[in-house]
């Protein structure tokens, strides 16, 4: 049973029709600046190498260990990949996977592709690159830090997935992100003790194949990416503090008008939980208020490291 | 891995047929319709299977295959199970014992998923199955999505089976390699883990010296960073007809629904 890094590709259905458009102008704009980045970095075998590198990241995700309950797993591999070559490379890595998945294999809908892109593209990437980046400057370690990079690109990326989910109105945040994020923050734990054994196997018996001419990352614009996308995602996440309604994002999915649970008895009826919900509400706040700290820590970090070490120096 | 879902024979009707990018934009069309019908309007989602089963018979897509795709994606509804409790609203039932709830609003919202979800992935099995992949590649090329990014991945699915099969045999080398005594003891996930990463990294390995044989190859035989492609089809009168229909059924839901 393959089922768990499954649950991140969304299907069609989940999600309303607003948030998959939202989903799809920031996956493709994110995926035309990384075909600009790498175009400049690779010039004419950008096709042939990251088309190859995009089959090895599909072929690595069939690669299973097992795991508790006869369940097995298997990699999501947006922070190896961003760690190998790059994140803007391994943005388009994460690309082509997700959409030969959704538009020739059904894992994943159609519509919701941007989604699914933004998901596990871009946010996966971006908090795995930064988060990796990081840990390596503290602990100077690079099993550590890929062990942290991979948990926490899984982790963002499920957080991402709760927060569309109830932007949707499909379920409601106080029940989506503690469900998923804690969810991944299990299976975090494989995707980061995998990177790291990849990366180990690869640093000490093939250390030439981490090699100069593989895409250097975009540093200045990656960081400003993973700015906006945090600060976007940490916007949303908090709201509930702001907000008079316990859960804000209900709300705000209901100003925007694109919730069709707001019906006025509904409301009243759940005035009644207000009670129960706040412990629960609190609690995903917290989650995110510390996944947020962690991610501006590292993105203050990215930006003002002027030269970031990569694999192999 | 490698098999491409679906070939179309070139019969006669081929003229007739609806060109790829057509069959690609209907059925995003569709999936953005459903996702546009109110929750409660359950006829129109009786409209749209009409829809779907129509196009599957009409395009003599395998059946059997639809079927077995669709049970495939069927895992996700356990998700869509806890919707009837987790959505607040007047209560039907309440679970004995454990006093969860299950709403009217959360019922149909589970209704309205679960048709969504079904008809969209039989539209999306029915795309992939009469439509060959590299035609599917081709038809993104020519509705927008830049030419780089559709090589790219027309060179991923070129080299899904070769490192497909590379990883199989891996697989295979490992399960050779690791039984284990009945009653034996079962290896820590450190362990595991470390074997997964390590044969993750060999495929690394493997993946960019074929990558760079590959680019080799194309730059020995002219490549120059551009795709060219000779089959420049022209969409004929029933593919911009059903375009409209479509167009025009989606931006009425639309408009239904947000005006």
């Amino acid at each position: 049973m393959d089922l768990l890094p499954l649950a991140l590709h969304i299907p069609d259905g989940f999600l309303s029709a607003p948030v998959s458009l939202g989903g799809w102008v920031v996956a493709a704009s994110v995926t035309w600046l990384a075909l600009r980045h790498t175009r400049n970095q690779l010039g004419e075998k950008q096709a042939p190498l990251i088309g190859v590198l995009a089959a090895f990241i599909f072929a690595a995700q069939a690669i299973n260990f097992p795991i508790a309950g006869g369940t097995s797993g298997h990699i999501l591999g947006a922070a190896l990949a961003a760690i190998l070559v790059g994140p803007w490379a391994a943005i388009l890595l994460m690309s082509a996977v997700v959409s030969v998945q959704g538009l020739l294999f059904q894992d994943g809908g159609l519509l919701v592709m941007g989604c699914n892109l933004v998901n596990m593209g871009a946010f996966a990437v971006f908090a795995g690159y930064a988060a990796y980046t990081l840990a390596l400057k503290i602990t100077r370690r690079r099993g550590t830090a890929a062990f942290v990079g991979a948990w926490l690109s899984v982790e963002i990326s499920a957080a991402a997935t709760a927060v569309e989910l109830s932007l949707s109105g499909t379920f409601p945040l106080k029940i989506s992100l503690p469900a998923l994020t804690g969810v991944y923050a299990l299976v975090g734990i494989g995707e980061g003790l995998v990177t790291a054994a990849a990366l180990s196997l690869l640093r000490s018996a093939r250390p030439d194949v981490l090699r100069d001419d593989l895409p250097l990352p975009g540093r200045t614009s990656a960081s400003l990416l993973t700015a906006g996308m945090t600060g976007t995602l940490m916007l949303i996440l908090l709201a509930p503090l702001a907000s008079a309604n316990p859960d804000g994002l209900e709300s705000v999915a209901r100003n925007a008008g694109f919730s069709h649970l707001a019906q006025a008895p509904a409301i009243q009826v759940m005035s009644g939980y207000c009670v129960q919900w706040l412990g629960s509400t609190f609690y995903s706040v917290i989650i995110a208020m510390i996944a947020g700290a962690v991610a501006v820590a590292a993105l203050v970090s990215v930006v003002s490291h002027r030269r970031i070490r990569r694999p192999g120096d | 891995m490698g098999a491409v879902p679906g070939k179309s024979p070139r019969s006669r009707s081929e003229a007739r047929r609806l060109d790829p990018r057509t069959r690609l934009l209907l059925t995003l069309l569709f999936i953005l319709s459903i996702n546009l019908v109110p929750v409660s309007e359950f006829w129109l989602y009786g409209v749209a299977l009409v829809i779907v089963w129509g196009s599957i018979l009409v395009s003599r897509a395998p059946l059997v295959k639809i079927w077995m795709r669709t049970l495939a994606a069927l895992p996700f509804v356990m998700a869509a199970l806890a919707l009837p409790f987790t959505t607040p609203g007047p209560a039907v039932w309440t679970v004995p014992g454990i006093g969860w709830q299950l709403s009217r609003n959360g019922l149909e919202l589970f209704g309205a998923v679960l048709a969504r979800f079904l008809l969209a992935v039989q539209a999306a099995v029915t795309l992939a199955s009469v439509t060959p992949a590299h035609e599917l590649f081709q038809a993104l090329g020519r509705i927008g999505v830049p030419t780089a990014l559709v090589a790219i991945i027309g060179l991923m699915y070129r080299y899904l089976s070769v490192l497909g099969d590379d990883a199989a045999r891996m697989l295979r080398a490992r399960s050779a390699r690791t039984s284990r005594a009945p009653g034996g003891k079962r290896p820590s996930l450190l362990w595991q883990t470390r074997v997964a990463g390590s044969m993750i990294g060999s495929l690394f390995v493997r993946a960019v010296a074929r990558g760079d044989r590959l680019h080799m190859a194309m730059r020995s035989r002219g490549f120059d960073g551009t795709v060219r492609t000779l089959n420049k089809r022209r969409l004929h009168w029933i593919d911009w007809a059903m375009l409209s229909v479509a167009g025009v059924a989606a931006l009425w839901m639309f408009y239904w629904r947000f005006i």
